[in-house]
Parts: C-alpha cells; sequence; structure tokens
C-alpha cells in the first residue's frame, strides 16, 4: 500500500487515474470498481449514491453512479465498457462507506467487461499508478482524509 | 463565456437552460426568474416520496427533478435565478473553491443594496445567520454547474404545504424554523426592490468575475436541447439509476439547521428540531406516549439543547427512564433522535429544505 499525502494507493489494484477510479477484477471476470482515496476526499461525505441499474450497458466513460455530497452531484464513470451486473448495495444504503472504507465495503459496482483487450491499456497497477498518482496529488495540492469513525 | 439576461421566463425554461448549455458545451451565466411558481426537487429525490402531490395537484403547481443536488424547493418569481455553468475541466471538481467563486458575484450584487452576505460552506449565503440564497450544484456533461437564486420574498406557507410532512406538527415546526433560519430582501430592507434591478446588479457582479461574458442567445441550437431534455426529464424511467432507500423524513432548513421525524417499534416516532448539532426540540408520538403523555413531555424537556451525540443522548434517557419507571430502550430511542449519525451529520435521503 503506497501512501502519498495521506493518500492511500493499493499497489495491487488497477486504476484509471484521470477518472480517479480503481478496478479489482474478480475470479468470475468482472471488474469491481470504486472512488479513490483523493477522490473521496474532494467529494467529501457522500450522502447518496444511485448506480445505473444491472443490465445496463455503458461505454468507457460513461456514468455508473451518480454520487451527491454535501449540495454536490456529480458522475462516477466507468473506465471500461461493459454491462453493469451488480451495484453494492450496503453501499446504496450507507453511502459514508466510500469514505471510510474506499477499497474495501465501499465499493461501488461491478461491471462485466465487453473491450477488456483494447481499454486494460487505459488502467494502471503497481508502481506506475503509484508513480502517476504522485504526479496528481502533488500537481493538485491534494492531503487525503478520512470521515471520522 | 456568454450571459444570458432573460427576465421572467416559462417555468421549466428556468431549469431546461441550465441542463442543456452544458451539453452544447456551452459555459455561460443565466439570470432570470419564472413566470409561474412550481416546485423542484433535487436529483435524488424521490418524485413520488419527496413531495406532497396532492397539495402541488391542488394548486397546480408543476414538479420538477433537477440534476443537480439538494433538496425539495418552491420557486416562483419573487426570486431571482443565477446559473452558472462553468468550463468543462479535467481531474476532480474543487467543489468548495468552486461555490466560492460563482457565489462571491450574488454577494456583491448584495453588497449594492446594502445587504452584506456571508458564505457559509457548503454552499449557502447568510445574512445575520440566516439564508438568503438557495444553492445546489454539480456536473452535468462534463460541466460543473452551480445554481441558486436571491430571495426577493419567500412563501414560506406554500413551501411548508408542499413537503410531505409525517403529521402537522412537523409541518408547522418546518415552517417556523423557515421562518426563523431564511431571510430575504424584503425583511432585510424593509420592502423587496425591482426585480429588474436584482437581475441587473448580478448581471454586471458576474461580467466582473468572468468577463467579458457575450450576450447569449435562446437560439435554435439551444431550443432544441431543451425541447429533448424536456421530453428526457419527464420520462417515468429518468434518470435511468438505482433509487436509494430513504431512511426518514428530513426537511434540511439551511445549513446546520434540520426538522426530522423518525419512527421506532411499537408504533413511537419522534419529530426533532436540530440546529447546529444540538437538539432543539423534540416531540414524541405513539401509543406509549398516549398513556404517560406528562412523562413523555417531561422528557422533552430534558432533551431540549442536549447535543446531538448518541452517548449523551442515551444517558438522558437513561437517567429520565429510571426517574419515571419507564420500561424502554434508551440506546433505541437515542438512535431516534439522532437520526442517521448521532456523532455525524443528520443528513439523509427523503429530504426537501427551504431554499
Amino acid at each position: 500500500m503506497a501512501l502519498i499525502a495521506g493518500c492511500e494507493i493499493p499497489e495491487d489494484l488497477h486504476y484509471d487515474v484521470g477518472m480517479h477510479v480503481w478496478v479489482r477484477f474478480l475470479p468470475d471476470g468482472s471488474a469491481q470498481m470504486g472512488m479513490t482515496d483523493p477522490a473521496q476526499t474532494r467529494a467529501g461525505k457522500i450522502l447518496r449514491v444511485t448506480p445505473k441499474k444491472p443490465g445496463r450497458r455503458l461505454g468507457r466513460g460513461e456514468t455508473a453512479a451518480i454520487l451527491e455530497s454535501a449540495k454536490w452531484v456529480g458522475p462516477f464513470p466507468t473506465p471500461l465498457s461493459g454491462s453493469v451486473v451488480a451495484s453494492n448495495a450496503e453501499v446504496v444504503a450507507n453511502p459514508v462507506l466510500i469514505n471510510k472504507d474506499l477499497y474495501g465495503r465501499g465499493w461501488i459496482l461491478c461491471i462485466m467487461p465487453e473491450r477488456l483487450e483494447e481499454e486494460l491499456g487505459h488502467l494502471l497497477t503497481g508502481p506506475d499508478a503509484v508513480a502517476a498518482y504522485r504526479r496528481v496529488i502533488e500537481a493538485e495540492g491534494l492531503r487525503c482524509i478520512r470521515c471520522a469513525d | 463565456m456568454e450571459i444570458h439576461l432573460l427576465g421572467a421566463l416559462p417555468w421549466m425554461e428556468t431549469q431546461l437552460l441550465y441542463h442543456a448549455l452544458p451539453r452544447l458545451a456551452r459555459p455561460a451565466v443565466v439570470i432570470c426568474w419564472p413566470e409561474t411558481p412550481y416546485l423542484c426537487l433535487g436529483f435524488s429525490q424521490d418524485p413520488e416520496r419527496d413531495v406532497d402531490r396532492d397539495f402541488c395537484a391542488r394548486r397546480g403547481l408543476p414538479v420538477f427533478r433537477r440534476a443537480v443536488g439538494g433538496g425539495l424547493v418552491y420557486l416562483d418569481s419573487n426570486q431571482v435565478f443565477f446559473q452558472v455553468i462553468l468550463p468543462r475541466r479535467r481531474g476532480l471538481v474543487p467543489v468548495d473553491a468552486v461555490y466560492r467563486r460563482c457565489l462571491a458575484p450574488v454577494q456583491e450584487a448584495l453588497r449594492r443594496f446594502g445587504v452584506a452576505a456571508e458564505f457559509r460552506p457548503a454552499c449557502d449565503l447568510v445574512v445575520g445567520g440566516r439564508k438568503i440564497s438557495g444553492n445546489g450544484g454539480g456536473e452535468i456533461a462534463g460541466h460543473p454547474v452551480v445554481v441558486g437564486n436571491v430571495l426577493l420574498d419567500f412563501d414560506f406557507a406554500t413551501m411548508a404545504g408542499a413537503l410531505p410532512a409525517p403529521n402537522g406538527y412537523f409541518r408547522a415546526k418546518a415552517r417556523e424554523m423557515m421562518e426563523l433560519r431564511l431571510t430575504t430582501l424584503r425583511r432585510e430592507l424593509g420592502a423587496a426592490p425591482d426585480r429588474e434591478a436584482v437581475a441587473a446588479a448580478l448581471a454586471e457582479a458576474f461580467e466582473r468575475a468572468f468577463g467579458p461574458l457575450e450576450t447569449g442567445r435562446l437560439d435554435e441550437a439551444l431550443r432544441r436541447e431543451m425541447a429533448a431534455l424536456a421530453e428526457e426529464m419527464a420520462r417515468p424511467d429518468w434518470p435511468d439509476h438505482e433509487a436509494a432507500p430513504s431512511p426518514g423524513r428530513v426537511v434540511k432548513i439551511a445549513e446546520g439547521c434540520y426538522v426530522r421525524h423518525a419512527v421506532g417499534g411499537g408504533g413511537l416516532a419522534v419529530t426533532v428540531v436540530e440546529e447546529e448539532g444540538f437538539l432543539r426540540e423534540a416531540r414524541w408520538e405513539g401509543p406509549a406516549v398516549r398513556e404517560r403523555r406528562e412523562a413523555w413531555e417531561r422528557l422533552a424537556t430534558l432533551l431540549a439543547g442536549a447535543p446531538l451525540s448518541r452517548p449523551v443522548l442515551e444517558a438522558r434517557v437513561r437517567g429520565w427512564a429510571r426517574g419515571e419507571g419507564m420500561d424502554v430502550d434508551p440506546a433505541g430511542l437515542a438512535r431516534l433522535l439522532a437520526g442517521r449519525g448521532g456523532d455525524e451529520e443528520a443528513e439523509g435521503a427523503g429530504r426537501a429544505e427551504g431554499l
């Protein structure tokens, strides 16, 4: 786990750094995804999550969920094209999990990728992801914080 | 960047404009007001659950759900709207900075009328602690969008009437707190200034902040996009997202001020007025309350002014229960009183707000 300005960047995950989305590939081939530490810090406490419904097909960059924090509604984009196979009911019921356990219970939805071979190149993992995030964090002057327990 | 200084518009156009302009990649400032009143829900709200549809139908008030955040608001021609569509940006939106930047011109415009409004995070403008401008924002088609209004006057009765209140006390308290925590130019100045003068002041302030601004036109492309949006947003399946559960009835009056209603076991329910993290007042209802009304009223007195912390509330309830010989679950009652958090903000789904 890399730690940059208080931002946790697990090196075993894949990242679309531009979209601030992490991806975990599951044994069934689906891609579980959620917000990165810099993203949840900037968003503030998440009050509401409304994911796209299962079965919906999305292209890379399309909105997979809407996140609402204090008086701001913003998109959660998918870095991979595919169909929504599941959304996290626990996070829908308790959105602050996105802030508190963002890489664990705070996952937002799963997509079954349809163009993985051509889109995987947009994702970074390991030291490459950490290096890319270090540049973003430093450029934006970010310092990550979490909601208090 | 364009500026659309439009005056009175058909009510739906006052919403469609700021949804359409980002989809056309046209950063802009829009200043207008609706010819006729309507209710406007926030993106995450439920049109069936989060507004009193019967009340709106009786009054002939349309209901619209917008694509930005916040709760239910009543909008009419006693409010001058400002809507800012910023250029697309890469990276994370610095929401606080965006709100400050977009609301600074509003503060400047209010100063022209001798009203000194302060910015209160997340996005309120307050005068002497009372909210004078209700604002919200979000990303639409990749553009940060901030929308808000300046209150020349406000119809508290209609706003309270449109709330989906679980009981009359809740509605009355919501209205009382709105009248206490909101203000208007009429209240601050003794008389509401001319709408056009307020609009002109806003336009000049936004020109200074974001200019030079090109005079915008409601051209064919914009009207076409607005018409397409009107159809899209009126569909029953708009937006195409899962609905989130409502944890209870919450009305946000202003930052830090809420009226909440929560239901527990055995038909016990409580309406709570919360201010700045403290319980201002609470009123209990249900069969158990009817059996020993005075005892529950003593609990309400004991709780008044308590911090909204579950441990503190639980301790007070426990002490009351012991003294009154009441068989209750102090932790459960504390949970009802504290809302979704207890040591967190009492925000939640199903919320409405005075602005």
